[in-house]
């Protein structure tokens, strides 16, 4: 579906470029103009954001705070000690508190 | 010194703090995506070890619960592409080939228009972490991107980086990280309308 200038291609492409980068007005206008005439635009625009919201996401399924236990004491200790075997010195370069 | 930065600067000093207070959290969060108790493990180690190596880098502009987890989803990453890529070699290379191309050229037609139209998502955005299988088919796809695909879209997405510090890391141009963007962007739209659309 071809909207004035642009077409879906290129909208895509601007629809994710303008989630890294800001666009000058009149293109930002044309991009919205399209949105709002090319329901596949305006979905794969939605997704995207969703694709970037998921990626970002923290949390864990309430089902699997439950049902996952936590790390044993030994691991605990395990990390700990490769972590001094990593960094037996402390670094001079870290501000001081 | 204000009372964040000497937070900061207290956890920054004391490292293994970290262990106590973010190891189980971690463990989940592995466990949740790797489903294997010992890989979960080693993940969260690798973690812990790559977050003390790279500690001068911890500015507090984000918890260090987030900081850590975003170490951790790194590494979630890299694991996945390697267990994708121990699988079948013939499907993953066209795997590789296909996102490695530009995946646009499918996807749409000569003229631009559509050719495969974007499917309605019935996924609630703001309930994602009760979307399981969504998040186990996202982790998948990342996997199967190309590494610097993938990297840049990590780095962009879940450490926050601009565009001009992943052209710095990758040492490429503004407009090659655009276009690297926006092939894992479609690359990822289109793997979990594959693979989470028709399994949900």
């Amino acid at each position: 579906m071809s909207h004035w200038i642009f077409n879906c291609k290129e909208v895509s492409m601007m629809v994710s470029e303008s989630m890294d980068r800001k666009f000058p007005l009149h293109r930002r206008i044309l991009i919205t103009a399209h949105l709002f005439m090319c329901r596949y635009c305006n979905r794969f625009k939605k997704q995207l954001l969703i694709l970037r919201n998921a990626v970002r996401h923290e949390e864990i399924h309430e089902e699997d705070l439950g049902r996952y236990p936590s790390l044993s004491k030994a691991t605990h200790e395990r990390i700990k000690r490769a972590m001094r075997d990593l960094s037996p010195d402390p670094d001079p370069d870290l501000p001081k508190t | 010194m204000t009372k964040k930065r000497a937070e900061i600067n207290s956890q920054i000093e004391d490292p293994e703090s970290w262990v106590d207070q973010y190891g189980d959290f971690l463990y989940r969060f592995s466990l949740s995506r790797t489903k294997d108790p010992s890989i979960a493990e080693d993940l969260v180690q690798e973690t812990f070890l790559a977050a003390l190596k790279a500690r001068k880098n911890f500015q507090g502009r984000s918890s260090a619960r987030t900081w850590l987890i975003a170490i951790l989803k790194h590494k979630i990453v890299d694991h996945i592409r390697k267990q994708v890529r121990e699988q079948a070699s013939d499907k993953v290379e066209s795997i590789y080939n296909a996102a490695a191309n530009d995946p646009a050229d499918t996807i749409f037609n000569d003229e631009g228009d559509w050719r495969i139209r974007p499917s309605k998502w019935s996924i609630d955005p703001m309930k994602l972490y009760e979307q399981k299988e969504f998040m186990d088919v996202l982790y998948h796809c990342l996997g199967e991107l190309p590494k610097r695909q993938a990297e840049a879209f990590m780095m962009r997405e879940i450490d926050g980086f601009s565009t001009e510090e992943i052209c710095k890391v990758l040492n490429i141009s503004a407009t090659n990280s655009w276009v690297m963007l926006y092939r894992a962007r479609m690359w990822l739209r289109q793997c979990l309308e594959n693979n989470w659309l028709n399994t949900g």
